[in-house]
């Protein structure tokens, strides 16, 4: 009998053990298995990806590959964005001595956009999967169409930065796709076409516009984003298409139709110019202005120190360091110097962007100033951009430490202005500069500038972006769609012609995926 | 929930079947006779009753014993005796007559019992010539043992000692030989030789290597083993004044390290590595130790496990009281381990508790007391000498670079007297630069530790217990640590029927350890190394806290530990044996330390409160068949195992505390309260069979399969399969080998091959998961405390993934391939022991990550990657020098090991791997040193090479030294070159990284390490040395290079101390020899052209032997003992860390991480003495 209990003892034991029991619930770690049940858990992905292009961007990104490298700014004594930026030509020379300078080089690395990839795309596919019926109505689109919004931008960035790159839209669920098990061998990704990768943003941009409605917070993207991005990624699907000798026409007249629809059921429109302070609140989410912006707010405790990094570390002359005169680092901050300034702002005195975009834009110096003299320079007479000057001291600041300001502006993306000046651009690619001229002297007026009466709308277009969204990371890219170099003497027609504009890969992603190869004109120019 | 409910039935039917056995049989008959067979029960006044109870009563009534040939009584019952027949002989002649059975008194105790016909057989022994008298004593303790036979060689005739263990016998022949047998202690047969006393000291049969061993489900005798297993003599670790076990392990077993990290009491972060490590963790801490599996009383578990749940970081070997350990057996060949399948692979230790033996009830008492010695300073320049010394220093430096105008400023050329020298070495006067601190003296204290034991144990014929009783105490030597520990061991061993059997375990430990702050590594309040100038003023506060203040503030690390271990036998047939074994394994851990006001940076209390509870739950149940047919002997067993970790912790820290009388949680801030929480669970159920098959007496073949199912894989690969093969051939036992038996006693060939594995210690890597954003603030800039920690968007939830992470359900185990060649060997009647292994691993698919390509957006996958090869040999002598039955015994032990593990193949896109200070490269051991190459000093200018594209000779890189000079980053006589690793004809000026490169040949691996041991024996005095050592690795002198480091920043050169080292040659002229390059202070501080540096300077030979200990123990004689009316008295004592032999500069070459760095800065093992007192009553 008692031989017979512990056999059954033994029996139910190890019938027990199925499955379940090898495969336990575990609560210290959120993974697919036991995510995505609810909104709210699909809700905080598509915040994860926001968040994570917003930490992607945070770092002056836009701004030193948009505006940097069109010479218009000159790096302080002191310091500021790498010395490759200003003048973006060789890389293998940045200094004498380092054999890698990791500043530049990781402006070379696409992981931290691969890293939002991976993301958006996980999110798709697993709110694809998940039931109607778990979202109130709407909902599932409008997660969806943000997301499909977030992917079409990281690639379109992509494609403008890097040109041919790897392409996946597949999320990453198991390691078989990152590892052939059976020969213990990573599995990589050779470069798509630039034109590849432009189509997947389109792409996704239409499925975007279909699944998003107009309103909500500019935080978040809505159908005035996933328009705008249509039309800068028609514009630059064009520009490769016209480059390649192929048909391009009909990109300008689909990015025509996506950004009137903006500029007629957007709701948006232009804020006023009259102080400093209406400058730096238009780039605010709340702005009438704001299209798409990546939320930076030091009330939501979403926010970063200025003192050492960021687009005001750069640009902006930060309070001095525990308001002690000697810990002035404004001689770090990029700097306008005279002999550029009439690219910007040609008609200057007139025009009053100079003023309030910019501190001492009368001043004429034209060599940095230097801390090791202090008394040699006037700091008063410096010219820097004062669009981003919005920040707080730090609330939690304690009495024995130094003060530290933290960064109370967002991160604009599309504009309002912008989008009107590049629906003014592409009025005149498709043959209607009629339509393009009011819209340039709106913006112009407000800038206190009279009509305009040139004949090179295009031309003045372009002058007019360059004069208003300087400083937001559009301009390099609108130069070189338009092939509009006016004072970056490194892009040579040649280097032009062979896509110099493209950037290096670095030597992380060279040795870490054999199919790679540097980009055709950078080969041999860099040292890494 | 149902399993989980099948578990628990399980487990209570265990119970309750053991609690009832306990009610029956429980009886205080303690005698046993060795060829009587008595049964206890009552004698009732009406029935019969059979003839053997009937006796047995008699021999309690007259203390007697009656011996009789077995089976002579069987089958007789008898009417009770009569009441008034007083003598023994009436009863007997009453009893024993009608039966046709004689009797005769052999002496005072003895009876003998002979069937009618014999008698005449009986008559010639009577005859007796010559009588022998003596004390039997047990030759551990010098306890006396009642109950020993003594019979003469060859005949049925003997006695047993009485209760004092005294004997007296008559014998035939003075030429006679005695045997003295008693269970559990070998039996000795003693030439008379005419002597009249003859004493005896039985040996237990533990102590003589030929015991039962468990291994792998089953009690094995030795030499039957087909595996490399070893045990340790427990009884060595005993008399040893130390916390833990681990610091005494070291060159106890052939190829065994101990792993010790820390000297501090209690305190965890070594372990045991069995065959090399394997474990490629960064870690260096007992996570990153290739720890075998432990199974204490049948608990399986693993230290790497554990490592993140063990908030006290107290120790685990610390929780073993050595006097309630019975066995500690380590089975090193995976052909062993293979039935430990999935984690098999690192060796396994087993660990068993004292059990109860039969018999009256026996108290034993130890105790021993000692001191622990300081450890010895190291010498520092103290006041006024170091002002002296260190001005001089500056001034012969400058000296030897200028010449003669040592005044000379080398940031801007101007000459200035004075200017170098700031006002510590200048301004005597002032009394906040002239005090002559001696730090050392403050955080020093002479240590102290005292141990008691207490042991119970006893028993009826069918059941048995013992309870062990312990304390263990220990004042550390650093001021502030403490340790504490309670032991309880109670073991319950019942035979409840012929076919069921109990053992019920028990094991409660307490301990306390105070000390060591956050960090088992950060125990001093500075590290010697890098004590303060003695010159600078110390506030009160300051020098209260040196001298060990917040070791009395409330702080405590406290571990409570209790096991309980249900085992069930059933033993259905002489064949058939079904072993049913449940235990639970609960560890609560709780650690608090409140750091007041006045000991804290900022002026504000903080505090921190932490706990774990982990337990562990294992059952398993064997069916064990045995059968012999003819010359063959088929064993075959088969089980099923279960196991379920359940382990979580969590933490509160708070700072910036309201008062220092709330030494908890309660008052603070929001803000000022941080929490953490973990819960982690796994699973295990198993499987496995073992079948052997044993031809004479010197065949065997046995095999062992078994199959793992862990929760810790990936859904592709929750089960493993594990087999091994194993077989030896006792060559001595053929008949052709027997004449040589007197030189070669026995010899035993054994071949293993096996399969086992491990898994990694993240239970959760075979899922990708998602965490909290923080990607901003913080990444911008650290250099001052940020306060936002975002982890939202738009003020609302956000997640992202573990880009480190990505489900892998194809992870698996790694996976052991071992072939083990064994040879044992008796020499000379069993004087000389010889036991050898030769073995070769191949360790394929160690969980390890690999680097992705950027554009997969994750960062890195850990998958099994990475393969090892692991080859070497050990073998273990041990000789007795004289025959083993002298008064006089010498015996030497020595294990010696030999192991080269190597990374076979890596993974990683065929690249080196680089991380930090360590590197891996293929068909090269792991954890080769990364870092510059240190080529000697510079003696002369021209002696640099001249890059050849600018004419120069090779600089510094990035060293602003001689700026003004025009001589910025030059290199001067006496600075030290290193290897220009880029070919950029620029040395790295500091520590930027840009000529580092792996040191070939020079790896922390030892070549060759073991023990060697002695014991002297003359009749009572015992004398025990052991000693270990190590010889072939390379170690990495963070000693000296902390005490040097501070020679390359003029800031550190004056607020530090100057230590005196007597024994470290610095350059100082041309054409000097010294190792070392010289001190250029002042120079380097304005730059960076760092002499001493992280590099290869200070890669030193590891190789030590250390005598661990010496014991010189006494038993005091009969005399004495009786006297006081006791068993046994034994006095002992011990010291510990005795005498060192070494080649590194380091205080203590034993305290090396895995990675070959010194790390006795966290405490020192120190030097103690103990004096102990064993009593048995």
């Amino acid at each position: 009998m008692k031989k017979l209990i512990y056999l059954i003892f033994v029996i139910s034991i190890i019938s027990g053990c199925n499955g379940n029991f090898l495969s336990p619930q575990q609560n210290d770690v959120v993974y697919n298995g036991n995510y995505w049940k609810s909104a709210g858990d699909a809700q905080k992905a598509v915040n994860g990806t926001y968040a994570l292009f917003r930490g992607l961007m945070v770092n002056a990104q836009m701004y030193n590959r948009g505006d940097v490298t069109t010479g218009y700014f000159n790096k302080g004594w002191n310091g500021g964005s790498s010395d490759q930026f200003y003048l973006p030509g060789n890389f293998d020379d940045a200094t004498s001595n380092q054999k890698s300078w990791g500043a530049i080089q990781s402006y070379a690395d696409w992981s931290g956009y691969y890293k939002v990839v991976a993301q958006v795309n996980s999110v798709i596919y697993h709110i694809n999967k998940m039931p109607d019926k778990q979202f109130s109505d709407g909902q599932k689109s409008s997660l969806l169409g943000q997301a499909y919004f977030l992917r079409a931008l990281t690639y379109y960035d992509i494609a403008k930065i890097w040109g041919n790159a790897p392409l996946t839209l597949n999320p990453i669920e198991s390691s078989k796709q990152v590892l052939n098990t059976a020969t213990n061998t990573l599995i990589t990704l050779p470069r798509s076409t630039d034109v590849q990768i432009m189509e997947a943003v389109l792409a996704d941009t239409k499925k975007a516009v279909d699944l998003l409605q107009f309103g909500g917070p500019a935080i978040m993207a809505n159908k005035g984003s996933a328009q705008t991005l249509a039309g800068y990624a028609n514009l630059w699907m064009a520009f490769l298409k016209k480059r390649d000798g192929k048909s391009y026409n009909s990109y300008y007249a689909a990015a025509v139709k996506a950004l009137e629809d903006v500029v007629q059921n957007g709701g948006y429109s232009l804020a006023s110019y009259s102080s400093n302070s209406d400058i730096q609140n238009i780039y605010k989410g709340s702005s009438p202005e704001a299209v798409f912006y990546l939320n930076i707010s030091v009330d939501q405790g979403e926010s970063y120190r200025v003192d050492n990094g960021g687009i005001q570390f750069l640009t902006c002359k930060v309070p001095p360091l525990n308001g002690d005169p000697t810990q002035d680092r404004a001689s770090s901050i990029n700097w306008v110097p005279h002999s550029v300034k009439k690219l910007i702002y040609p008609e200057y005195p007139n025009d009053k962007r100079a003023d309030l975009f910019f501190e001492a834009w009368a001043s004429t110096y034209n060599e940095p100033f230097s801390d090791v003299s202090p008394t040699a320079t006037n700091r008063d007479s410096v010219t820097w951009m004062t669009k981003f000057a919005s920040f707080q001291e730090d609330p939690n600041h304690q009495p024995n430490e130094f003060t530290a300001y933290f960064a109370n502006s967002d991160i604009p993306v599309f504009r309002y202005t912008g989008v009107k000046l590049l629906l003014a651009e592409t009025y005149v690619k498709n043959n209607e500069s009629g339509k393009a001229l009011p819209i340039i002297n709106e913006i112009r007026a407000r800038a206190g500038l009279g009509n305009y009466s040139g004949s090179d709308i295009l031309n003045e277009v372009l002058q007019e972006e360059t004069s208003e969204l300087i400083g937001e990371g559009k301009l390099f890219f609108a130069y070189i769609r338009n092939d509009y170099i006016q004072n970056i003497p490194e892009m040579t027609p040649n280097r032009y012609a062979e896509k110099g504009y493209y950037w290096p890969v670095s030597s992380n992603i060279l040795t870490e995926n054999k199919k790679i190869k540097q980009t055709p004109y950078w080969q041999g120019k860099t040292n890494w | 929930m149902l399993r989980k409910i099948r578990i628990l039935e399980y487990l209570v039917l265990l119970l309750v079947v053991t609690s009832l056995g306990y009610g029956q049989n429980i009886s205080n008959n303690w005698y046993q006779n060795v060829m009587s067979r008595s049964t206890a029960s009552v004698i009732t006044s009406n029935a019969k009753v059979r003839l053997q109870d009937a006796l047995q009563r008699l021999e309690n009534e007259y203390n007697v014993s009656f011996m009789y040939k077995s089976g002579l009584l069987i089958g007789y019952y008898v009417k009770p005796t009569v009441q008034f027949t007083n003598s023994l002989g009436e009863k007997l002649h009453y009893l024993l007559d009608p039966l046709d059975l004689k009797f005769y008194r052999l002496n005072k105790h003895t009876v003998i019992i002979e069937s009618g016909q014999s008698i005449k057989h009986v008559a010639k022994s009577r005859i007796a010539i010559h009588h022998v008298n003596g004390n039997v004593t047990d030759s551990k303790d010098g306890s006396r043992l009642p109950g020993v036979n003594v019979v003469v060689k060859g005949t049925t005739h003997g006695t047993s000692t009485d209760k004092n263990g005294k004997y007296d016998l008559d014998v035939s022949s003075p030429l006679d030989t005695l045997v003295f047998s008693y269970i559990g202690y070998k039996t000795q047969e003693i030439p008379i030789r005419s002597r009249k006393t003859i004493n005896v000291q039985m040996v237990s049969k533990t102590i003589q290597g030929k015991e039962m061993v468990v291994v792998g489900y089953k009690s094995v005798a030795n030499k039957n083993l087909a595996d490399a297993v070893s045990t340790v003599n427990v009884g060595d670790l005993q008399n040893v004044p130390a916390s833990t076990i681990l610091d005494n392990l070291a060159g106890k077993v052939p190829g065994m390290q101990d792993i010790v990290r820390t000297g501090l009491p209690g305190a965890s972060g070594g372990g045991l590595v069995i065959r090399g490590n394997t474990n490629l963790s960064a870690a260096s801490d007992v996570s990153g130790l290739s720890s075998p599996l432990y199974i204490v009383d049948g608990v399986p578990m693993s230290l790497q496990d554990f490592a993140g749940f063990n908030v006290t970081q107290n120790d685990f070997f610390a929780t073993l009281d050595p006097n309630n350990i019975k066995s500690i057996t380590v089975l090193r060949d995976v052909a062993a381990t293979a039935i430990y399948g999935a984690r098999g692979s690192n060796g396994v230790v087993i660990i068993q508790t004292k059990q109860g033996v039969k018999g009256k009830t026996r108290v034993s008492f130890s105790s021993k007391n000692g001191v622990v010695f300081q450890p010895s300073k190291i010498p520092v320049y103290i006041g006024q000498a170091e002002r002296i010394e260190k001005v001089k220093l500056i001034n012969q430096s400058l000296k030897t670079l200028f010449g003669n105008q040592p005044e000379i400023d080398i940031r801007n050329g101007l000459a200035v007297k004075g200017y170098l020298f700031p006002p510590v070495l200048t301004n005597y006067n002032n009394p906040y630069y002239n005090n002559a601190y001696d730090y050392q003296s403050m955080f020093y204290q002479p240590g102290f530790n005292q141990q008691y034991n207490l042991a119970l144990r006893g028993g009826t014929i069918s059941n048995s217990y013992r309870v062990g009783l312990g304390y263990y105490n220990e004042k550390g030597i650093l001021k502030g640590t403490n340790f504490n520990r309670f032991t309880l061991n109670a073991n319950l061993t019942s035979d409840i029927s012929s076919i069921v059997h109990n053992v019920l375990t028990t094991r409660l430990v307490y301990m306390n350890r105070l000390g060591g702050g956050n960090s088992y590594l950060k125990t001093l309040p500075t590290s010697p190394t890098n004590l303060l100038s003695s010159l600078y003023y110390r506030t009160p506060e300051e020098l209260s806290l040196l001298k060990g203040q917040l070791g009395n503030t409330e702080q405590s690390n406290k571990t409570y530990l209790g096991t309980v271990s249900e085992e069930l036998r059933l033993k259905f047939s002489k064949n058939l044996t079904m072993d049913n074994q449940g235990s639970v394994q609960a560890n609560f851990g709780r650690k608090s330390y409140f750091v007041p006001s006045y000991a804290s940076t900022n002026g504000f209390s903080e505090l921190q409160d932490a706990n774990n509870n982990n337990f562990i739950l294992s059952a398993h149940s064997t069916l064990d068949y045995l059968k012999t047919l003819g010359e063959f002997q088929i064993a075959a067993l088969g089980g099923t195992e279960l196991n379920i970790n359940r382990l979580s912790m969590f933490q509160l820290s708070a700072e910036n505390g309201p008062s220092n009388h709330l030494q908890v949680v309660q008052g603070y801030q929001n803000d000022n309260i941080t929490g953490y929480s973990d819960n982690v669970v796994s699973n295990m159920f198993s499987y496995f069979t073992d079948v052997s098959l044993k031809f004479k007496d010197r065949y065997k073949i046995e095999g062992v399969l078994r199959r793992d199912g862990s929760s810790r894989f990936g859904s592709n690969n929750k089960w493993g399969t594990f087999p091994s093969l194993k077989a030896f051939w006792i060559f001595t036992n053929e008949p052709w080998m027997h004449s040589l038996n007197s030189v070669l006693s026995f010899g035993k060939i054994r071949v293993s091959y096996g399969i086992a594995g491990q898994m990694a210690s993240d239970p959760l890597l075979q899922y990708n998961s998602f965490i909290s954003i923080n990607n901003i603030g913080s990444g911008i800039n650290n250099i001052y405390a940020d306060k936002m920690n975002t982890t939202t968007y738009g003020g609302e939830g956000a997640v992202v993934p573990d880009f480190n992470k990505i489900a892998n359900r194809s992870l698996s185990w790694s996976k052991t391939n071992e072939v083990d060649y064994g040879l044992d060997l008796h020499l000379f009647q069993h004087r000389i022991y010889i036991s050898s292994d030769y073995y070769s691993r191949y360790i394929s698919g160690e969980v390890f990550p690999s680097m992705l390509a950027p554009s997969m957006g994750y960062n890195s996958i850990s998958s099994n990657l990475v393969d090892m090869i692991s080859n070497g040999w050990e073998t273990n002598v041990t000789g007795y020098l004289f025959p083993r039955s002298n008064d006089f015994q010498w015996s030497w032990t020595l294990n010696l090991a030999q192991n080269k593990t190597v990374v076979a193949k890596l993974g990683n896109g065929g690249r080196d791997y680089i991380n930090g200070d360590y590197a891996f490269v293929e068909n090269q051991p792991a954890f080769q040193y990364y870092t510059y190459n240190y080529l000697g000093t510079l003696q002369n200018t021209k002696d640099l090479p001249v890059d050849p594209m600018t004419g120069q000779y090779i600089n510094y890189l990035w060293a602003d030294a001689g700026l003004a000079l025009n001589e910025q980053g030059k290199i001067f006589p006496g600075m030290p070159l290193f290897t220009d690793v880029n070919g950029d004809y620029q040395i790295d000026g500091g520590d930027y990284g840009y000529d580092k490169e792996i040191i070939q040949g020079k790896s922390p691996q030892p070549k060759i390490y073991g023990g060697l041991g002695t014991q002297v024996k003359y009749k009572n005095l015992n004398l025990n040395i052991h000693s270990s050592f190590s010889f072939g690795s390379w170690i990495y002198d963070t000693y000296l290079h902390d005490m040097l480091s501070h020679y390359d920043s003029a800031t550190d050169f004056f607020t530090y101390a100057l230590y005196k080292l007597p024994n470290i040659h610095f350059w100082n002229q041309r054409g000097s020899q010294a190792y070392y390059p010289m001190r250029y202070i002042n120079y380097s501080g304005g730059g960076s052209a760092r002499s001493f540096r992280n590099s290869s300077m200070f890669l030193e030979r590891g190789d030590y032997w250390s005598i661990d200990n010496i014991t010189l123990s006494y038993n005091l004689p009969v005399r004495i003992t009786d006297r006081i009316g006791v068993r046994g008295i034994n006095i002992y004592t011990t010291m510990r860390n005795v005498y060192m032999w070494k080649r590194s500069h380091v205080p203590d070459p034993r305290m090396i991480t895995k990675e070959g760095y010194y790390n006795g800065q966290g405490y020192p093992l120190s030097r103690s003495m103990v004096i102990g007192t064993k009593i048995n009553f």
